[in-house]
């Protein structure tokens, strides 16, 4: 009975696995005409060859007809002229790759003049031949050149008029549309005739919109500042002017603020109606004695908001804004240390100075006192060791005598030879304590919350 | 036969047209994918079938032609992305495509990914990394370190070299566990502190001051042990220094230390026992400390002293019984080699007899009472603590009688013959049936009396009963055809039913234990008992 089951299960694996269609695929192709095997190669036309899979779930005609364009596109060479703005910025050989790569995608939406030459079809697969005249692809192509000047000429001219009437911010935006409009030729050598004089336009754009940037100024309210660590600051903002050399202040002008005492801040700011930007510097806690803070044009966001076209985005990132620097003098706060040991006065003032703050000789010339009472206590004697228990109050009043920070320090010990190696000890681990734990809380409720 | 060799050739088989199916199946699947334009799901059914099958061709090529049409429909998402300033997704998309590319030459397929990928992939690279680590940087300053952390990682994977990332996650990690460790130092939690620091220490030695600080906090824990150690309070001083010396066995002298306050307080319970005559109690109180700490004080030779003060001789005495005393003897004797086999460091077992006939004789009256004078000179004399009497209140040992019953049974007798049928014939025949049993009973009470005055320091009754029985049956024929028989209206038939029952007793064992090994075993475990029993006694509780 198992026998027979077993000998029942061969035909089933048979059927299960048996393919319904035998004709081989050779067999198929031998009937395919030529343009499919190889690509016709007419030396008038760009050929375009497109075949696709059939399939109930896609329009596969629409497909193959897709990779027949991408195909044509593929073989359009595209040329960058050696005095073309492209080559200005070639620094690689990278960036004409990225055009090419961006032009041939472009090329293919904007085919023109293309013909279906003839299709063809199996059962599971459906091919297509289009093709388009070369002279006919130059043809349209001077058209579209023309054209393009043409519309960027109009906003060329916009951006004169704005720099006329000193809105530089107006004539950047225009520049940059300007430039954007002919895009899918920036790697030819546009010439064209401007104020009667013969020119290379694409330079001509690029060099005006990059005088228009470094002609904008961000002005300061003085060479340098002053700020007081860990304090906020007496201003809420500084006020600083964005404007042009002739002094005229600039309006909507985006700027990126970034301060080297706070690396990753970065403030977008945008300059208001009076041409002004208010640049918040917040609490200082940097170490250091000078610090800086920068301000730059963000032309890539002026650049982002007139244009989505990644070739003139990566082209004019290598326009820079000019970055300008005000300096920020940090004004260390000023402690006086009561502290009656000596060797405790010491560490403390070390961790103080270490921090970049300054030691008072007086009260009456800090702005802190800081205030450490600590009294030792005998505690047991035991083969000849001894131990001493050690309490003190960590205070720390502003010059107003106001209480800002205070911490009761009541579990150190010390130990030693007799009660005074004892207490000795008992002092250094207070120093400990107060360096690992207590001065960096001090520090947090003074200078940070 | 023919099956034996036909059914694993079946099964080769179908496992081998099972395998072809695998492909044709993979196959037909992957089509329906490719078709529907759904080229990594293709290419992950394909790359799985290549790896379990790698020498199928087919599947290799239907890998190379939908890996490369789904890379090619990347290619296109990833400048697509590129395009609309979507730089996450074009970094995200390539480092798949990537990770695919790679994956499939394990596969032993080469796809050629468009160049285009990579130069935007560098591009969108470096936008996205910069606003990673703007963001990560703010994160650090703001002290958000778990965001900071998640940031950092997540360049460190993309590109582990890229700008600070390294010190900024190594940062992002430990800054938090480090300023814990402060914190929890500032609230004289040192051991906590210094287990977070040093969790700091095992990735990084030179992380900021930790090592240091892991140093601070030991000592500080050191002292607090030292204190407590100073003001005897010797449970928190070992804890305290035992988690310095857990951490750094070399720690100043903490090893030295700890070893004072684990054991300076069993050192002095010692003394106290030892002092109020608990001489075992202290013998074990400085055994401790010699087996911890090894030459800690004179704790070596207070232990010889208290070994020497609770020293526990006892003597046997067991009585005779019924007037015969060569059995009691035989279980003394056992029973003195139990309690020496305990190994009892405080006993010492002698025989009675041996130490003194005279009192053997005279110390238990008639009546079963001691005469406490006897027992005092065992002491004074002898220096016996205590003696162990035995007395035997039952000692009975019954060996049976073999009984034999001769029985009719038939023995059934099966021919075949040449024309394949079978005749049965059953003939009457005599058996015998044989039975016997052996028991032995043991019932005694045992006493550990004080000389010193004559008080019952343990008492029981025990009691055990061993029995062997054997019962079988003898034929002389052949035992297999032998069937039992009923009988039932006068007239003897064979009985199928108790076949099974008689064959039973026809290989049923014929040797039987003997009394003098059933009373042997049950003297054997009788000592045991009482051995044991005197040896947990403690004459100190």
């Amino acid at each position: 009975m198992k026998l027979v089951f077993q000998l029942l299960l061969i035909p089933v694996f048979l059927i299960s696995c048996s393919s319904s269609k035998k004709v081989s695929h050779d067999d198929v192709m031998a009937s395919a005409p030529e343009w499919v095997r190889k690509t016709p190669n007419d030396p008038q036309y760009y050929h375009g060859i497109g075949a696709a899979a059939k399939s109930a779930q896609m329009d596969f005609r629409e497909k193959a007809r897709q990779n027949a364009l991408s195909d044509i596109a593929g073989n359009i060479s595209v040329n960058i002229s050696s005095s073309s703005v492209l080559s200005q910025f070639e620094f690689d050989n990278k960036f004409s790759s990225y055009y090419r790569d961006n032009i041939k995608l472009s090329t293919k939406n904007y085919l023109e003049g293309y013909e279906m030459v003839e299709n063809w079809e199996t059962p599971d697969r459906y091919w297509v031949y289009y093709r388009l005249s070369k002279a006919e692809y130059e043809r349209i192509k001077r058209e579209r050149i023309q054209t393009a000047i043409s519309k960027s000429l109009g906003d060329y001219r916009e951006a004169e008029k704005s720099i006329s009437a000193g809105n530089s911010t107006e004539a950047i935006y225009n520049q940059i549309k300007a430039i954007e409009k002919i895009k899918d030729f920036l790697g030819e050598d546009l010439q064209t005739d401007i104020a009667g004089k013969g020119q290379s336009y694409t330079s001509r754009l690029f060099a005006d919109l990059t005088a228009t940037l470094q002609n904008i100024r961000i002005v300061y309210p003085g060479n340098s500042i002053e700020v007081k660590r860990g304090q906020k600051p007496e201003n809420e903002s500084l006020n600083a002017a964005v404007e042009n050399k002739e002094n005229t202040h600039l309006t909507g002008v985006p700027v990126i603020i970034t301060y080297s005492f706070s690396p990753g801040k970065r403030d977008e700011l945008v300059s208001d109606a009076n041409g002004t930007i208010r640049i918040k510097t917040g609490i200082l806690h940097s170490k250091r004695t000078t610090e800086n803070i920068s301000a730059v044009v963000n032309f890539e966001k002026m650049v982002r908001e007139t244009t989505s076209d990644p070739v003139v985005r990566k082209l004019l990132s290598n326009i820079k804004a000019m970055e300008f620097v005000l300096p920020v003098n940090i004004i260390p706060s000023v402690f006086y240390v009561d502290a009656g040991n000596p060797g405790t006065l010491r560490e403390i003032e070390a961790l103080l100075t270490g921090d970049g703050f300054t030691i008072a000789s007086d009260r009456a010339g800090a702005g802190f006192i800081l205030s450490l009472e600590a009294t030792t206590t005998k505690g047991s004697e035991r083969n000849g060791k001894f131990s001493a228990g050690l309490i003190a109050d960590f205070m720390v009043k502003d010059k107003n005598g106001q209480m800002i920070f205070n911490q009761h320090i009541t579990d150190v010990t010390g130990l030693g030879t007799s009660y005074e190696d004892a207490s000795t000890d008992a002092y250094t681990a207070l120093i400990s304590k107060i360096r690992i734990s207590v001065y960096p809380a001090m520090y947090r409720v003074i200078f940070k919350d | 036969m023919w099956n034996r060799t036909i059914t694993p050739l079946i099964f080769i088989f179908i496992i081998l047209i099972t395998g072809g199916c695998m492909v044709k199946n993979t196959l037909k699947k992957g089509a329906a994918y490719e078709a529907a334009g759904m080229f990594k799901d293709a290419s992950e059914l394909y790359y799985k079938t290549c790896l379990k099958r790698p020498k199928k061709p087919e599947v290799k090529i239907a890998l190379k032609r939908s890996g490369q049409l789904y890379i090619e429909d990347q290619a296109e998402n990833i400048a697509q992305s590129f395009n609309r300033g979507d730089y996450k997704a074009t970094v995200y998309d390539y480092i798949t495509t990537r990770d695919f590319v790679e994956k499939v030459v394990k596969a032993g397929v080469d796809l050629k990914p468009d160049p285009a990928m990579k130069r935007y992939f560098d591009d969108a690279k470096e936008n996205y990394l910069a606003q990673r680590y703007e963001a990560g940087q703010k994160n650090i300053g703001e002290q958000k370190y778990d965001e900071a952390k998640a940031t950092f990682f997540e360049i460190f994977k993309i590109d582990p070299d890229y700008k600070d990332t390294r010190n900024y996650l190594k940062q992002a990690t430990f800054e938090p566990i480090y300023q814990d460790g402060a914190r929890l130092y500032g609230e004289g939690k040192y051991m906590e502190a210094y287990r977070k620091w040093n969790s700091i220490f095992e990735q990084d030695r030179n992380y900021s001051d930790v090592a240091d600080r892991m140093k601070q906090a030991l000592n500080e824990r050191y002292k607090q042990g030292s204190v407590y150690l100073m003001n005897e309070n010797f449970q928190d001083a070992a804890t305290a220094l035992g988690e310095v010396h857990l951490a750094d066995p070399s720690f100043k002298d903490v090893k030295l230390l700890f070893t004072e306050a684990r054991n300076e307080p069993v050192y002095r319970k010692g003394n106290a026992f030892l002092a109020s005559g608990k001489c075992r109690t202290a013998y074990y109180a400085f055994d401790n400390v010699v087996k911890d700490a090894g030459t800690y004080k004179d704790a070596a030779g207070q232990r010889e002293k208290a070994l020497d003060c609770a020293q526990f001789p006892i003597a046997v005495k067991t009585s005779a019984y019924g007037g015969r005393t060569s059995a009691p003897k035989q279980f003394q004797a056992l029973l003195i080699s139990q309690l020496i086999s305990q190994k009892n460091l405080f006993l010492k077992v002698y025989d009675l007899s041996v130490v003194d006939p005279r009192i053997e004789q005279l110390l238990v009256n008639l009546s079963g009472n001691f005469n406490e004078e006897l027992l005092r000179q065992l002491g004074n004399k002898q220096n016996i603590k205590a003696v162990l009497y035995i007395d035997f209140t039952e000692f009975s040992r019954n060996e049976g009688t073999l009984t034999k019953v001769e029985k009719t049974g038939f023995e059934r007798i099966v021919t075949k013959k040449a024309t394949g049928e079978t005749s049965t014939v059953d003939k009457q025949v005599k058996y015998e049936e044989s039975s016997k049993k052996n028991s032995v009973t043991v019932t005694l009470t045992y006493k550990l009396v004080s000389v010193a005055n004559g008080e019952i320091l343990i008492s029981d009754r025990v009691s055990e009963n061993k029995k062997d029985e054997i019962r079988y049956a003898s034929y002389f024929g052949t035992n297999d055809n032998l069937y039992p028989s009923s009988f039932q209206g006068g007239i003897c038939s064979i009985d199928i039913g108790n076949y099974r029952a008689l064959q039973n007793l026809v290989r049923a064992s014929k040797s039987i234990t003997s009394v003098e090994t059933l009373t042997d075993k049950i003297f054997e475990s009788v000592s045991r008992k009482i051995a044991g029993n005197i040896n947990n006694f403690n004459p100190e509780k």
